[in-house]
């Protein structure tokens, strides 16, 4: 579920890259719907599967926690899902806040 | 034919018959544990004319019952190569027990397993227990399928508490609730102690409390403790002056600590988790005492709950008659958000004073998001296990937060067995996949070892031999039978890791504190292995966690097993920490109490040469993995450290880092002869001089005289860096 303001989100800057990761674990509704507006919104972005010891081990060396999927990478600030979720929708401000490089991650 | 000494005290004519009958009865067992038919009548009768021959033979006046025993066994050994199932038959046919010369040494305080746990105490009762774990260990060993007895005795893995394995589940926190409700029954039954009803003042209160841990110790291996003590205390001291509540605390303390009454004359392991305040959780949550619920609720009791913290600490600063600190119960601190605030300061600093002056205190934090303070009800206790309870482990969590019915919570273990992690090293030669499939191959042995376990269990239950915990008393309104104490449904097997320091110096070339690449491969094998807990669970039903073992003997257990093992040792000999000659020396004379060791859990090496803050960057990436417990330590080398100061470090370590639990231990020096207690391990007594002193610290997870420990631990006490505040 994504809120209503998903209709007029703003596209990516064009002048501004940002290294996207995100990460989701088998069976994650927040995740496609994380994942479905990133593509919306022309977001590039590379997933990486949570179930993968590899990965989790690179989040553990960063000391990352990860409670629940998805979780959000945006250069190298970490966000966990209810930064950008609203229980189930998506809070798509919040996320165009973070993507815009305005979030309060981990580092 | 010669006459026969028996065990059971009597000289009885020969028996040919007596034997066949021992072989047909005593084989059953070899069905019960091995699948193995027990023998057949023929069988049995050709083996006893075998023995008798052998007898005669002898020429003797008297045999003993014993050596016809080993007669027989020594025929069935040879016959196993025609048919193996002597070999199973000789197991269950054997005697358990030690020579008579170790039982001699264990009469006066020496040989087997003297010094394996600390807590043990230099009194008769021990020596009788120890001859009592030698027979058990035995016995238990024997009844398991002969590659996980090799799996325990060749140190591939540790099965902890081997003596108590057939009779006991490991530890358990108590819902203090359930006695204020229902009353008190030490033996479980009402019918062989006299019953008390539920507590109607303060001081009958407090010593249930003293009683339940102890009565509850005779049905439990390990630690017994209470969580939310003082919430569920609290609506006893309503009324009550400061001074009298003080005294109440005093009382409890002492209680808990001049009662050798468990497991040999040891004292109960005892754990009480305290918070300055009743938590937002149990505000509105109906008030249980004297036999009824409500109508006040916890929330109502904030004061009484307030002026008990105080006074706990108070008492706890004071120490003992000699100023000796009380080094049970055990104090588990809740660390939570709603009451790390300002206006809590001075509660906290208290705790800290008592830190400054005694070590003592611990610290259960859950501020990290990922202990998700709120949702559920936890605890540490025992030596650092931890124990969860939510919404979603249970489906009666409401039930159980209001006391419907009587259903309270109870959290604990049955078992634990920890793994070898250097061994897993050695094993893999620097392959992450072998090493990875080391560790499954020993996880599957341990959830065979749990199963076996939980069969133990289930044939205790049905002979009601832990009444204490399975006891079903009168409600105390409707008169018909109370929910169990402990719902054994909810424990959980626990795999222990011991050596995760070595484990990556092997592996990487580098300790914990050398290289990230060394606590990458550690977190990556214990990723590894939660993720292969998970699917154990699924396929087998057994419940799992992982943790880091308090591994007191087992760390010395492990390095010397790799000592023993041709295929280890070089590589072992490389890794072990302590004095590896006299280590060497001792295991080659026979010795097994050698100063050798290998790091605990996912600890960095005692020894280290780093930081505070380097250690907690280390060691904190593993408390969200390990969901069964894990404890940071912080040996502190100044005799008189600033309480302010360690409040400070707390606020940090609580509310910047993953830490779960911690604690500060400060060493101290009690002297025999003028009793007084003094700052750091002094080889005289600052006061009188006496060199006749006794040092105290902290042992795994709990604070013991020195004297008392085995030999790695006080070699590694030795090698503690420790650090100024």
């Amino acid at each position: 579920m994504v809120s209503s303001d998903t209709l007029v989100c703003t596209p990516p800057s064009s002048t501004v890259t940002r290294r996207i990761v995100v990460y989701t674990s088998n069976g994650c509704h927040k995740c496609s719907v994380l994942k479905e507006w990133l593509k919306t919104s022309s977001w590039h972005f590379e997933e990486r599967s949570l179930e993968d010891v590899n990965v989790m081990t690179e989040l553990v060396m960063k000391d990352i926690v990860v409670l629940s999927a998805p979780v959000l990478e945006v250069d190298e600030s970490v966000y966990s899902e209810n930064q950008f979720f609203e229980g189930n929708t998506l809070a798509v401000n919040r996320l165009q806040e973070i993507l815009e490089g305005n979030g309060n991650g981990q580092r | 034919m010669p006459k026969v000494r028996r065990s059971d005290g009597f000289i009885v004519p020969w028996s040919r018959e007596a034997i066949v009958k021992q072989l047909t009865t005593e084989t059953k067992l070899a069905k019960e544990f091995y699948d193995t038919a027990a023998m057949s009548q023929e069988e049995a009768e050709e083996i006893a004319f075998d023995v008798e021959r052998k007898v005669l033979n002898l020429r003797l006046k008297f045999v003993s019952g014993p050596l016809i025993r080993e007669l027989v066994n020594n025929i069935l050994l040879g016959r196993t190569k025609d048919k193996p199932e002597y070999a199973v038959y000789r197991n269950v046919l054997t005697r358990v027990g030690s020579p008579v010369y170790d039982a001699y040494l264990m009469d006066v305080g020496q040989g087997y397993k003297a010094n394996e746990n600390a807590n043990l105490q230099p009194n008769a009762e021990t020596s009788h227990k120890r001859k009592a774990d030698w027979v058990s260990g035995e016995e238990y060993l024997l009844l398991m399928p002969p590659k996980l007895a090799d799996a325990h005795l060749s140190g591939d893995l540790h099965v902890h508490d081997l003596e108590y394995f057939g009779t006991r589940p490991f530890c358990q926190d108590w819902d203090l609730r359930y006695f204020f409700y229902y009353g008190l029954m030490p033996d479980g039954m009402g019918t062989r102690t006299s019953v008390a009803g539920p507590a109607k003042h303060p001081e009958v209160a407090i010593l249930h409390t003293a009683k339940i841990l102890a009565s509850a110790q005779t049905n439990f291996a390990g630690g017994e403790g209470f969580y939310n003590f003082l919430v569920f205390l609290a609506p006893f001291m309503r009324g009550l002056t400061y001074e009298r509540i003080k005294q109440l605390m005093q009382m409890m303390f002492f209680e808990y600590t001049q009662a050798y009454v468990a497991r040999g004359g040891q004292l109960v392991f005892s754990n009480i988790q305290v918070q300055p305040g009743v938590p937002e959780l149990w505000r509105k949550v109906p008030a249980v005492m004297q036999g009824r619920m409500g109508p006040d609720v916890y929330g109502d009791f904030e004061d009484e709950v307030r002026m008990m913290f105080r006074a706990l600490y108070e008492v706890a600063l004071q120490g003992d008659f000699r100023g000796k600190p009380f080094n049970f119960p055990k104090l588990e601190n809740s660390i939570s958000p709603e009451f790390f605030k300002p206006e809590y300061d001075e509660f906290w600093l208290d705790v800290h004073r008592v830190v400054a002056k005694y070590g003592t205190p611990y610290f259960d934090n859950l501020m990290p998001p990922y202990r998700g303070y709120g949702k559920g009800v936890s605890c540490y206790q025992c030596c650092a296990y931890c124990f969860v309870e939510t919404p979603e482990s249970s489906p009666d969590f409401q039930d159980k937060m209001n006391f419907v019915d009587g259903k309270h919570f109870t959290m604990g273990s049955w078992q634990v067995v920890s793994l070898n992690l250097p061994r897993m090293a050695f094993k893999a030669n620097h392959n992450d996949d072998a090493l990875f499939a080391e560790a499954r191959r020993l996880m599957d042995l341990s959830v065979e070892i749990f199963k076996i376990k939980r069969k133990w269990m289930d044939l205790m239950l049905t002979r009601n031999r832990v009444p204490f915990a399975t006891q079903r008393p009168i409600d105390p309104k409707t008169g018909a039978k109370g929910q169990p104490a402990i719902d054994f449904d909810g424990l959980v097997n626990t795999i222990g890791l011991v050596g995760g320091n070595e484990m990556a110096q092997w592996h990487t070339g580098y300790q914990l504190h050398e290289s990230p690449e060394a606590v990458k491969i550690l977190v990556k094998l214990i990723l590894e292995m939660q993720k292969y807990r998970k699917e154990l669970e699924s396929r087998t039903g057994v419940k799992l966690a992982l943790a880091r073992t308090p591994a007191e003997s087992t760390a010395q257990r492990f390095a010397i097993a790799d000592l023993l093992t041709e295929a280890y040792r070089d590589n072992a000999q490389k890794l072990v920490k302590g004095d590896l000659a006299k280590g060497e020396y001792m295991v080659k004379e026979g010795e097994r109490d050698a100063p050798v060791y290998y790091s605990n859990g996912t600890h960095v090496y005692v020894g280290a040469n780093i930081d505070l803050l380097q250690r907690i960057q280390t060691e904190q990436k593993f408390f969200p993995l390990l969901n069964g417990g894990n404890m940071l330590h912080v040996w502190l080398g100044e005799a008189s450290p600033d309480p302010e100061a360690l409040y400070k470090l707390t606020k940090r370590i609580a509310t910047q880092t993953h830490v779960g639990y911690y604690a500060y231990t400060k060493d101290l020096t009690v002297c025999n002869d003028c009793g007084v207690v003094s700052s750091l391990m002094n080889r005289t007594c600052p006061s009188c001089g006496s060199a006749n002193v006794e040092w105290w610290s902290r042992v795994t997870g709990y604070y013991q005289a020195v004297s008392g420990w085995n030999e790695a631990k006080k070699r590694e006490l030795n090698d503690r860096f420790r650090i100024t505040i």
